[in-house]
């Protein structure tokens, strides 16, 4: 039997090529049923066919976590098409999070934009997943934070500070949420992606950099190296494991 | 020393330090701290929300209670870390940020409070790397939660439940935090920066 057959995951920013989508293809091997969630359904339903394509389950569904109502809607649809909620993977982020800026010229604005999907996102899918993976028993919530939440950025404050508060809310739900079977967890990845290939391209140069810097000489695989943390996090095997924050990133951060 | 910040935390603290508050919040902020900070010796930045200082439930928080507990405190701080940067072309004085020791481990109830405070933290990491070298020197105090907000007592804390015993028999004073913050405006601690410091009688001993 797989290790999460007849468990449903939600996803967000689970199009593109990093690793909301290998979170999902990840899951579904692993014999979860997929709600692949992307703001542009086309994005969404590129993975939930790439899934299907390996045999396994998948709705796509258009979503934009800055929208409450949405967020409802969404979690709600997922309930209504597959019975139940197990796990919810928050990985959505605002498009222009990767791109360096000095604190400065960080306007509240700017900052509010990317805290409408970064927290304000995070706090809506908590909120409405929260039955679900209460009734589930084992629920599993997992939030993607960042290294630059944690040692702080200085390339981009804002998206260090909402990485960081995400953090925070993970160690306080992980308390709350702990008497419910529930666990929450942080993971900290060091993975190509959507974002990161437009900062390379941005920043020629800091790919070789930072691959210097990692012990394993590369940047992780969305599907390979980060997905399949998160079927381990989100399986029997790690139901003991709450309130961390987990760095897979080659052994890029070690001191903790 | 001059004390920035909204929330019962801030006024408290002030209090306590014989600090002079600067309302945040207000509209008029940027004007306030420009006309407050000269000839200070150390700024301290507290932005802890009355909302976010009480426990309830995660899934009964209304969306007003995040954007107030949350969002708003986090984009004060951006704002005032604009201030301070324009103020401070040169020669700023050392600045200290705030939050409560619970934050560092989290706690059933206080998800708003973890959440801001973490936030901050790494504001305040990140703004020490990029004004560092304008000679900004940044630190972050995780103050005893009870020193911080006395109205979280009979909250579920985690140093309430830890079964070991805080290394001082009891938790921080005013009196240590005026003592550690006089450390940090000496010039001798510049070397100090972006810096996490629990001051909560020997709780955590972070890792």
């Amino acid at each position: 039997m797989s290790l999460l057959e007849g468990k449903v995951a939600f996803v967000t920013g689970a199009g593109g090529t990093g690793i909301g989508r290998g979170s999902s293809l990840a899951l579904a091997a692993a014999g979860a049923s997929v709600v692949v969630t992307a703001r542009r359904i086309e994005a969404a339903q590129k993975t939930a066919d790439a899934i299907a394509a390996e045999g396994g389950t998948a709705l796509a569904l258009a979503l934009d976590v800055s929208d409450r109502v949405a967020v409802d809607a969404a979690v709600a649809a997922a309930v209504a098409r597959f019975g139940r909620l197990d796990i919810l993977i928050q990985n959505a982020v605002h498009g222009g999070s990767s791109m360096s800026q000095a604190v400065e010229e960080q306007t509240v604005a700017l900052m509010r934009e990317h805290g409408a999907v970064a927290l304000d996102g995070a706090f809506y899918l908590a909120r409405a997943a929260f039955p679900h993976l209460k009734a589930s028993g084992a629920g599993r919530m997992v939030f993607f934070t960042s290294l630059r939440g944690i040692k702080g950025s200085g390339a981009n404050p804002v998206y260090a500070a909402q990485k960081g508060a995400i953090r925070g809310l993970a160690k306080s739900l992980a308390r709350e949420w702990g008497r419910h079977g529930i666990t929450v967890n942080a993971l900290a990845p060091a993975s190509m992606s959507d974002a990161t290939l437009v900062y390379f391209d941005a920043h020629p140069g800091v790919r070789e950099m930072i691959e210097a810097s990692v012990p394993m000489r590369r940047m992780g695989d969305g599907r390979a190296d980060i997905g399949g943390v998160i079927v381990a996090l989100c399986s029997p095997l790690c139901g003991y494991m709450t309130g961390q924050t987990l760095f897979v990133d080659g052994g890029g951060y070690t001191a903790l | 020393m001059l004390l920035l910040g909204i929330g019962a935390p801030a006024a408290r603290l002030a209090r306590a330090l014989d600090a002079r508050l600067v309302d945040i919040g207000r509209d008029d902020a940027r004007d306030a701290i420009a006309e407050a900070a000269p000839g200070v010796d150390l700024i301290l930045f507290v932005a802890c929300p009355d909302g976010t200082l009480r426990p309830r439930a995660f899934e009964s928080l209304a969306d007003e209670a995040w954007r107030e507990g949350v969002d708003r405190p986090l984009e004060l701080m951006l704002s005032t870390l604009h201030a301070l940067s324009a103020l401070y072309p040169a020669d700023p004085p050392p600045m200290v940020f705030a939050g409560p020791s619970m934050a560092l481990s989290g706690a059933d109830g206080l998800a708003l409070l973890g959440a801001v405070a973490e936030g901050q933290r790494a504001l305040m990491k990140s703004a020490a790397r990029q004004l560092g070298q304008r000679g900004f020197r940044f630190t972050w105090i995780a103050i005893d939660t009870l020193l911080f907000a006395p109205e979280l007592e009979g909250a579920q804390l985690p140093s309430s439940q830890d079964p070991d015993p805080l290394a001082t028999g009891g938790g921080a004073d005013a009196g240590q935090l005026a003592a550690l913050l006089s450390l940090l405006a000496d010039p001798r601690a510049k070397g100090l920066i972006g810096q996490s410091l629990a001051l909560d009688g020997g709780e955590l001993m972070l890792p």
